[in-house]
């Protein structure tokens, strides 16, 4: 920065002798005066001093900008990442994306029915309780006028609080319209792998994690025959386990299977009986079970509020049947047994052919 | 009329160095007596200042008065600046210097720094509140000499800084010949009172082109009035760039 002396101060302009002894016009500045030695600004010295005051303020604005644009792309990549995975088994069934403001990002469907009444753009967008009802509602105006089970089941990280409250709520409180005739069944895993198994099983998340259970308890349902089995049967696999949370029996693998189940053999391979292992009321429906009778008893005394029993709907039934299915027992505690052992499929097959296990428990009597 | 060595004042009232002297001293009636007569070339000032016809009741002629009353008390035969022309200066650049204060708008001019009273000259500049400080009055009396004595050639600030060399060897040779004008005391002198640059003689002394001593010889003649004035600053510039080319 140049520097001068004021040599004379005109109303249009001061004149400075400057220190590289040159003689300069400047514009009359407030507060000068005659022999002051003022700073001149020269072009050069005003690039300067901008490229001075520039240069940090640039940096800065460029450093603010990486700073928003990291935030906005990461928030952009979070919405559109998958937060995780909701199936819904219906039979059709389907298995939305969601992302982590828990909105359907993507629908796939599982089977060709599925597909065939899937129009994906109708639920993208849409919480995962709207897109649920929509494709119940969707069932039902296309002739499943039935549906008697439904289950939800989800893949969530194990952080997450608001998922897990959502299910909560929503097996708390679905299903109780007026008229409903239909069990929502909630479950839910924090393993991760579920889901990748599930897809390469071709299964929903539900139904890898009913798999995954069966395989806990030594049951029937693997990846191929789970498929072709109904729902009603293969959520009575649940009941045995009784909670929602499925984690356990694919993260803590070794404790869930290593743990032996001492009616999981007299209960297989039928899923009533399943059922019966699972829950009270149901021990007493296993026909090897040699303190039968007294679980009967303990059924009849169990109060019906049991959320897990009123879930499955074969329990419903289940104590009236398993009453004269101990009676039975007693008369001919071998055969049954027998028959259960030996002929596992035909009692599966009996109660897959049969929509209640109303129908079937009389073919057993027969 | 007024006794006295007399000087000539632009209207032709005249009014000596001596008279001046003793109004300065305390001779208030005397005093009294210059300012009347000087009303009427103060006013023609004012009138050449602020572009005005009638300037009686103008805040301009008031800031004249006061600034003549202020050349009265500052000025020093010493200086060899004749009382008008001192005078008249120290009344342009205070109108100069009220003019901007009121185009900024920033400050308005409180008549009651005007207001001198039975305050002596000195006892103004000695307090603090005054605005007036004697670095201030010292520059500002060197540069006034500067001013006049390039008057006397002709010359103004304001075309030397129009004509003044942008290249660099040229103003090193100006400074070389104003260098030598300025030591020369008898030259420069001679020089100040004939009012006329010895070209020929400043030629011959450093061996160089008279064309060209001609061609820059109002730069030379003011380098060489600066070299010789109280302006140590300025004096300071000029050396430090001739220490950078002899190296």
């Amino acid at each position: 920065m140049n520097r001068g002396v004021v040599l004379s101060i005109d109303s249009a302009y001061a004149i400075v002798f400057t220190r590289d002894c040159h003689l300069v016009k400047i514009p009359p500045r407030q507060g000068l005066r005659l022999g002051q030695e003022v700073s001149l600004v020269t072009p050069k010295d005003k690039a300067h001093e901008r490229s001075h005051i520039l240069r940090p303020l640039v940096a800065i604005a460029a450093a603010l900008f990486a700073i928003v644009a990291g935030v906005l792309i990461s928030q952009s990549i979070l919405a559109t990442r998958t937060y995780a995975v909701l199936s819904v088994d219906v039979n059709p069934s389907l298995q939305f994306s969601l992302n982590q403001d828990l909105l359907v990002m993507d629908v796939d469907a599982l089977n060709e029915d599925a597909s065939r009444l899937l129009i994906k753009e109708d639920y993208k967008g849409l919480t995962w309780q709207e897109a649920v009802d929509k494709w119940v509602i969707c069932l039902q105006e296309n002739g499943y006028d039935e549906i008697a089970d439904v289950l939800v089941s989800a893949v969530m990280p194990e952080k997450d609080t608001a998922l897990k409250t959502q299910l909560m709520v929503f097996k708390e409180t679905a299903g109780e319209g007026e008229g409903s005739q239909m069990q929502f069944h909630v479950i839910y895993s924090n393993d991760g792998g579920v889901s990748e198994t599930a897809k390469k099983n071709g299964l929903s998340v539900g139904m890898q994690m009913i798999v995954n259970q069966s395989a806990a308890q030594n049951g029937p349902w693997t990846a191929d025959n789970v498929k072709a089995a109904s729902l009603g049967e293969l959520v009575s696999v649940l009941a045995q386990n009784g909670e929602m949370d499925q984690t356990q029996v694919t993260v803590n693998k070794p404790d869930s299977s290593g743990t032996p189940d001492p009616h999981s053999t007299s209960s297989r391979p039928s899923g009533s009986d399943q059922n019966a292992s699972g829950t009270k009321e149901t021990k007493s429906s296993i026909p090897s079970n040699s303190n039968g009778s007294k679980d009967t008893d303990a059924t009849k005394d169990t109060p019906p509020s049991n959320s897990n029993a009123t879930t499955i709907p074969s329990n419903s039934n289940g104590s009236k049947e398993t009453t004269e299915a101990t009676e039975t027992e007693e008369t001919t505690p071998s055969t049954s047994a027998t028959t259960k052992e030996t002929k596992p499929s035909t009692s599966a097959t009996t109660e897959k052919s049969i929509p209640s296990n109303s129908n079937g428990s009389k073919e057993t009597k027969k | 009329m007024l006794p006295g060595r007399m000087t000539d004042v632009p209207n032709g009232q005249p009014i000596s160095d001596e008279l001046v002297i003793r109004a300065q001293q305390g001779d208030s009636q005397l005093r009294e007596k210059i300012i009347e007569s000087c009303v009427p070339w103060i006013k023609k000032i004012v009138r050449k200042h602020a572009y005005m016809i009638s300037v009686d009741n103008s805040d301009e002629y008031s800031l004249a008065l006061e600034a003549f009353n202020t050349a009265i008390d500052r000025f020093s035969p010493a200086k060899k600046i004749p009382f008008p022309s001192y005078a008249s200066i120290i009344i342009r650049n205070k109108l100069i210097d009220w003019s901007r204060l009121k185009s900024t708008g920033r400050r308005e001019q409180s008549f009651s720094d005007m207001d001198i009273g039975a305050t002596p000259y000195e006892d103004r500049i000695e307090d603090t509140r005054s605005g007036i400080a004697f670095a201030d009055i010292e520059s500002e009396d060197s540069m006034i000499a500067v001013e006049y004595q390039l008057s006397r050639f002709g010359l103004s600030m304001g075309k030397l800084a129009d004509h003044f060399p942008k290249q660099r060897n040229t103003l090193l040779f100006c400074v070389q010949m104003a260098r030598m004008l300025a030591n020369d005391k008898q030259m420069f002198d001679k020089a100040m009172e004939t009012c006329r640059l010895p070209v020929s003689e400043l030629a011959r002394k450093k061996d160089a082109s008279v064309k060209m001593i001609d061609k820059h010889r109002s730069c030379i003649i003011f380098l060489a009035i600066l070299l010789q004035s109280d302006l140590f600053l300025i004096r300071s510039y000029v050396a430090i760039l001739e220490k950078e080319a002899s190296q």
